[in-house]
């Protein structure tokens, strides 16, 4: 397994090191740490934040790489990821913050589309991570999310609730109503469409490693409000989402669609880790 | 050569039929309005002194009760230009009969949920459609009289319908000559409004024939059901189907067979039926430009550009918080007989008191 962790020389970004003490990683993992300053005066600032930074992963027995960039900070990112070939980018992102929007956060929500390897964007990481929330669209992508999610999930040990939001109403009078009203247990029980797909996501997790309790949720309402209701509950530590770019939909309905998993990296109270969905894999499953 | 005649002719067949019905609702639709011009003007008396439509309030109220009563809008929105071209309506009470008409529109189709659901053949909560639809019609129709009434008073739209007049209505003039003078000597003048009404209601239950197909399977529409769109997608579809259909019920129906289980995200719907309800006026301003009337063109543009801005800014501006809230709203009303019932009285009393004001 290969690291990239990323600092633009804010406190904020250092949650990106941080997060990774929860993960129960070899410390012979290969590790670099890149920090892009995108002024001369940010460059003090820069160095001072990585000497802290590397203080951090070597407590944790890394022996990490130094970068030292200056430009765009996505932009230095995304080409360090692709030269790098690595398996985790870990960035740090600030507590949530209404309307106004980070310059950490928006770096996330740009790199969440285009990175393809999958993206942590840590935040308020808790001393113990008590609970993780993998989401799944219950389209095609998401048996993706579940496999190299998983992977990454089972890491941590932790316990994980698998939620599938239905926010669908009935178009008139005579489409059938029952399946909007079920729970997890009674969609599994009756074998409707979301019940099946929530077995198989399990399977497919339990496939990709993960050996803790998975707990199936099914929720009514509105997509976003119901995932943000959910990580009310303070022990979730980590959502687990697939990225907006899926394999096999092409460029105009990824225009057309709205961008859920932006909305979610911006409003999430916790940490949030996003899983691209590889062509070549996806080719292979079909 | 020989075999390729008989399929196409299967295939332009029923594109054929559609266009006789198109042609013959279209037909409908311009003598009715010619009826109804002639019929409205004797109305004067009874409309401003019997039932004392003389403020926009009122004018309101008459196109909500209208449109329950012929259990659709756009008939009543075509006559609201009728009695603005015969005098008997100003261009603001036109323009309040046409929102009275919407709401009347959006409250018909959920009193006809509710009666099915009486007769217990389904639970309150598969209203929800009707209920959100109505709630995004009063939401947006509302502040948009509102916006679209200064306008209209301020002059701010006095020129938009001269432009688009042009020769058409000159054309028709001509054409409408001896119909207006058959109509004269043959239907007493009592007669006429009601012919001209039946008229109306028969060329939109043409028009619904002569309507293309969407129902195809595979249609990308279908994905409405599971994937989340964009909010300016969605607006941008419903108004694109509903410039065919011209019916907001009709453009919402059309989406029963395209999705697998009859389903919509409610985050689809709400902007879906935004969109709807802007070209859903087309047929009205068809009506206005048909009359020849540059006012009564001037009040649909008006209204149009009203609800098209309301719904932008509530898109671009607040549009997370107006879902949360009709969503809310929605459970509420669909979540029980009791909270139906009550809600449906408030409407019921709002539309006494619009009526009585």
């Amino acid at each position: 397994m290969n690291l990239l962790i990323c600092t633009d020389g804010s406190q904020d970004s250092l949650q990106a090191a941080e997060f990774l003490r929860l993960l129960h990683l070899p410390p012979d993992m290969a590790a670099t740490m890149l920090a892009v300053a995108d002024s001369s005066r940010r460059a003090e600032r820069l160095q001072a934040c990585l000497s802290e930074m590397q203080q951090m992963l070597e407590a944790q027995g890394f022996h990490p790489e130094r970068l030292l960039r200056r430009g765009h900070l996505s932009k230095e990112i995304l080409e360090q990821a692709e030269a790098g070939h690595y398996d985790l980018v870990a960035i740090g992102a600030p507590e949530r913050q209404g309307l106004m929007r980070n310059r950490l956060t928006s770096t996330a929500s740009d790199l969440s589309d285009r990175l393809r390897a999958p993206l942590l964007i840590a935040r308020h990481v808790p001393p113990r991570l008590g609970r993780v929330l993998i989401c799944t669209s219950a389209e095609r992508p998401a048996r993706e999310t579940m496999r190299r999610g998983g992977a990454l999930v089972s890491l941590l040990g932790a316990p994980a609730t698998l939620v599938h939001v239905m926010s669908q109403m009935a178009l008139d009078v005579h489409s059938p109503q029952e399946d909007l009203i079920l729970t997890a247990e009674q969609a599994i029980a009756r074998g409707t469409q979301e019940g099946k797909h929530l077995v198989e996501a399990t399977r497919w997790l339990r496939e990709a490693g993960m050996a803790a309790e998975i707990t199936p949720r099914l929720r009514h309402g509105l997509v976003v409000e119901e995932i943000l209701g959910e990580l009310e509950d303070p022990e979730f530590g980590l959502l687990v989402l697939g990225a907006h770019s899926a394999a096999g939909r092409g460029r105009l309905l990824e225009v057309l669609l709205d961008d859920i998993t932006e909305q979610l990296i911006a409003t999430s109270p916790c940490s949030v880790l996003v899983v691209w969905h590889d062509p070549q894999v996806h080719a292979a499953d079909l | 050569m020989g075999a390729t005649s008989p399929r196409r002719a299967i295939r332009i067949a029923p594109i054929a039929v559609r266009l006789a019905y198109l042609l013959a609702a279209l037909a409908l639709f311009v003598l009715s309005l010619e009826s109804l011009r002639l019929g409205a003007r004797p109305l004067v008396p009874f409309i401003r002194e019997k039932i004392s439509i003389d403020n926009p309030v009122n004018a309101l109220g008459f196109g909500w009760l209208f449109a329950m009563a012929v259990l659709s809008g756009s008939p009543v929105a075509a006559t609201a230009m009728t009695f603005l071209d015969a005098g008997v309506l100003n261009g603001q009470e036109a323009q309040a009969m046409i929102v009275g008409s919407r709401l009347g529109a959006s409250f018909v189709v959920l009193f006809l949920g509710l009666v099915y659901v009486i007769r217990g053949h389904r639970s309150e909560s598969s209203l929800a459609a009707g209920v959100l639809s109505l709630l995004v019609t009063q939401t947006t129709y509302l502040p948009a009289a509102v916006v679209a009434s200064f306008a209209l008073s301020w002059g701010w739209t006095e020129g938009w319908g001269v432009g688009v007049l042009g020769s058409a209505s000159s054309v028709l003039d001509r054409l409408l000559g001896p119909v207006t003078g058959l109509l004269n000597a043959r239907v007493p003048s009592w007669g006429l409004f009601p012919l001209g009404l039946i008229l109306l209601l028969l060329s939109f239950s043409v028009l619904d024939r002569s309507l293309p197909d969407l129902r195809r399977p595979g249609s990308r529409f279908g994905d409405l059901s599971h994937l989340l769109f964009r909010p300016a997608v969605t607006f941008a579809l419903g108004a694109g189907i509903t410039l065919i259909s011209l019916s907001v019920t009709v453009s919402l129906s059309l989406l029963v067979p395209l999705s697998a289980r009859g389903y919509i995200r409610k985050e689809n719907a709400i902007p879906y039926i935004m969109g709807a309800n802007v070209t859903t006026l087309v047929d009205t301003l068809f009506a206005a430009a048909l009359l020849g009337s540059p006012l009564g063109i001037s009040v649909v543009l008006t209204l149009m550009v009203g609800v098209c801005l309301v719904s932008l800014v509530i898109l671009l501006v607040v549009f997370r918080p107006y879902v949360r809230l009709l969503v809310g709203l929605t459970n509420w009303i669909a979540g029980g007989r009791r909270n139906l019932v009550l809600f449906l009285g408030l409407l019921a009393a709002a539309l006494i008191t619009l009526i009585l004001r």
